[in-house]
């Protein structure tokens, strides 16, 4: 009578006295305790990781470059919980520049100045990037520096600072730009859904619908028009949310757009500055704001459900999330990164810390962008990636420091 | 206390008492939902365990037979191996395949305590064994191609630095 007499039910009991070291060591003896010991021990503790969830909540796994097995997520996600990275320095720029980045599974997007660069993701480069070639849009009326972009499916928007509009089709190369703000306005967000479009500067905000003629003569339509400086702003289920810069009387910042009937109503989230906001879906709203605070905000109970507040009093630059239980928060001092958990309020779970340089040591972190395996950290002269597939990395734990508080 | 006659798969029958066979939450279920009374001559059919695994599991349950029953929420409790104690030990001191029907007997009959020692036992045999040990000792085909195993130790070593 063999071993594998036994079912898989009083296996997976013999299993669970055993150490993680003992099932890897299983795993390598064969077949059928490999599948048994992925399936039945790893599979089911993968749900609620950290940033490497499998939950089809998960939108992260949309980012991944490559597959991860279910022993990678159990390990990188505790390697995210307990500070272990490798850090690697990339895109070093003489001049400070509000570099915007955004990230998917096999490319990699960064602006600088006037331009957006297209990086394809590769595993032999410790940032994942491959830098040796990179695919270049520039806008071919203005030299003015892009201030913003969205991306989605295989279409690019990207906001000059000088207020013109830069859409771009990665299919078919195609390019349109367009004036969508006044010279002496300062473009601060874009962003786009379908057919509806976005842009917002410092001090109007503006909705547009995108028209076709011929097949290729593009050209933005205006919806309507608002006077309102906003920060930040995303569609998502046919309607606007945006941060206003400053809402010092009525401390309501934050803003729902109906996109059809250009209504403006305030959510109420009692603060007057936010900086970033990122959409969980349709109900859950994730914002950065001036006064320290990440908060999710949830529709269906009009309020905020969850405030973090940063322990070190730094207001929150831009926020990023794994569509699960994970939000990153960049804040505005020494490029430092916060890592939430959503089902534990009240706590930072981990704190990043960028190594120093000392030209930089006060710089806030310009844009977030992660995967399960890497973080990326613009900061004012260049962009940090951690990857925490690095077991044999030192840990740098800073929740400890704070949990003394 | 009144006897109660257990039969084995290969038609051997236990004349035992009745708070032994109750050890196991499989017999009491039957006995509960039967409605077998006492002095009854009924005899409960174990079409899964064999007259020797049967004897070793009455033997295990005649000396276990004043433990407190196991709660449920054990499971919650640290998982430990070393905590078994020397009687069953020495009562566990068999063959690997009378151990695995053991198991399986324990898991078919519901026998918590029983099921965990064993259970506890095999997992000993396999703590801190390299998978080439791990193969020796339950005898385990290695049925990786060279490439798949290759494959299999790269997916798990990413610890060291590159």
């Amino acid at each position: 009578m063999s071993i594998f007499w036994l079912n898989e039910y009083v296996l997976l009991k013999i299993f669970s006295y055993l150490s993680d070291n003992d099932l890897q060591n299983l795993v390598l003896t064969n077949e059928r305790f490999k599948e048994i010991i992925e399936y039945g021990v790893y599979a089911p503790k993968t749900l609620g990781l950290l940033l490497c969830s499998t939950s089809k909540d998960a939108k992260i796994n949309s980012r991944n470059c490559a597959s991860l097995s279910f022993y990678d997520r159990i390990k990188i996600s505790s390697n995210w919980k307990s500070g272990r990275y490798k850090e690697t320095i990339s895109f070093p720029r003489k001049k400070l520049f509000f570099t915007k980045t955004h990230l998917e599974a096999d490319k990699f997007y960064i602006t600088n100045g006037g331009y957006l660069r297209i990086y394809d993701r590769s595993f032999k480069e410790p940032d994942s990037i491959d830098k040796s070639e990179y695919f270049e849009i520039n806008s071919k009326t203005s030299r003015s520096d892009i201030s913003n972009f969205s991306k989605k499916n295989e279409e690019l928007f990207i906001g000059q600072v000088c207020g013109n509009g830069i859409l771009y089709d990665c299919d078919s190369f195609l390019q349109t730009e367009q004036k969508l703000h006044d010279i002496n306005e300062y473009l601060t967000c874009v962003d786009f859904q379908d057919n509806i479009y976005v842009s917002g500067s410092d001090r109007k905000f503006k909705i547009w619908k995108k028209d076709i003629e011929f097949d290729e003569l593009v050209s933005l339509d205006l919806q309507y028009s608002f006077w309102n400086y906003f920060m930040c702003a995303k569609i998502s289920g046919g309607k606007v949310f945006g941060g206003l810069y400053a809402d010092l009387q009525q401390r309501r910042a934050l803003k729902e757009i109906d996109i059809e009937t250009g209504v403006v109503d305030s959510l109420n989230c009692n603060s007057f500055s936010i900086y970033d906001l990122k959409v969980k879906d349709d109900n859950i709203l994730y914002t950065g704001h001036f006064d320290t605070t990440t908060r999710v905000f949830d529709r269906r109970t009009d309020s905020d459900e969850i405030i973090f507040i940063d322990p070190f009093d730094s207001s929150a630059y831009c926020i990023e999330h794994d569509g699960n239980f994970a939000l990153l928060c960049g804040t505005k001092h020494h490029s430092r990164v916060n890592l939430y958990d959503i089902r534990v309020p009240n706590r930072v779970t981990q704190i990043y810390y960028p190594g120093k340089q000392k030209r930089q040591d006060s710089s806030p972190v310009y844009s977030l962008c992660c995967d399960s395996r890497y973080l990326f950290i613009t900061t004012a002269v260049n962009l940090r990636v951690f990857d925490f597939k690095a077991d044999w990395a030192e840990v740098k734990d800073y929740s400890k420091i704070i949990s003394k508080w | 206390m009144p006897n109660i006659k257990l039969q084995s798969s290969d038609g051997e029958i236990f004349d035992t008492s009745l708070d032994i066979a109750l050890c196991s939450l499989t017999i009491k279920t039957m006995i509960d939902d039967c409605g077998i009374d006492e002095g009854e001559d009924t005899v409960v059919p174990l079409p899964n365990v064999n007259s020797t695994i049967l004897r070793k599991v009455l033997t295990w349950a005649q000396y276990h037979k004043d433990d407190p029953q196991p709660t449920e929420d054990d499971d919650s409790k640290e998982k430990r191996t070393d905590d078994i104690s020397s009687w069953d030990a020495d009562f566990l001191k068999v063959d690997q395949g009378t151990l695995f029907e053991l198991i399986l007997a324990a898991n078919y009959l519901d026998i918590k305590g029983l099921l965990d020692v064993t259970c506890k036992t095999v997992a000993n045999m396999i703590k801190g064994k390299t998978p080439e040990e791990i193969r020796k000792t339950f005898n385990i085909k290695n049925d990786f191609t060279p490439a798949e195993e290759e494959q299999v130790r790269k997916e798990n070593e990413w610890c060291e630095e590159k």
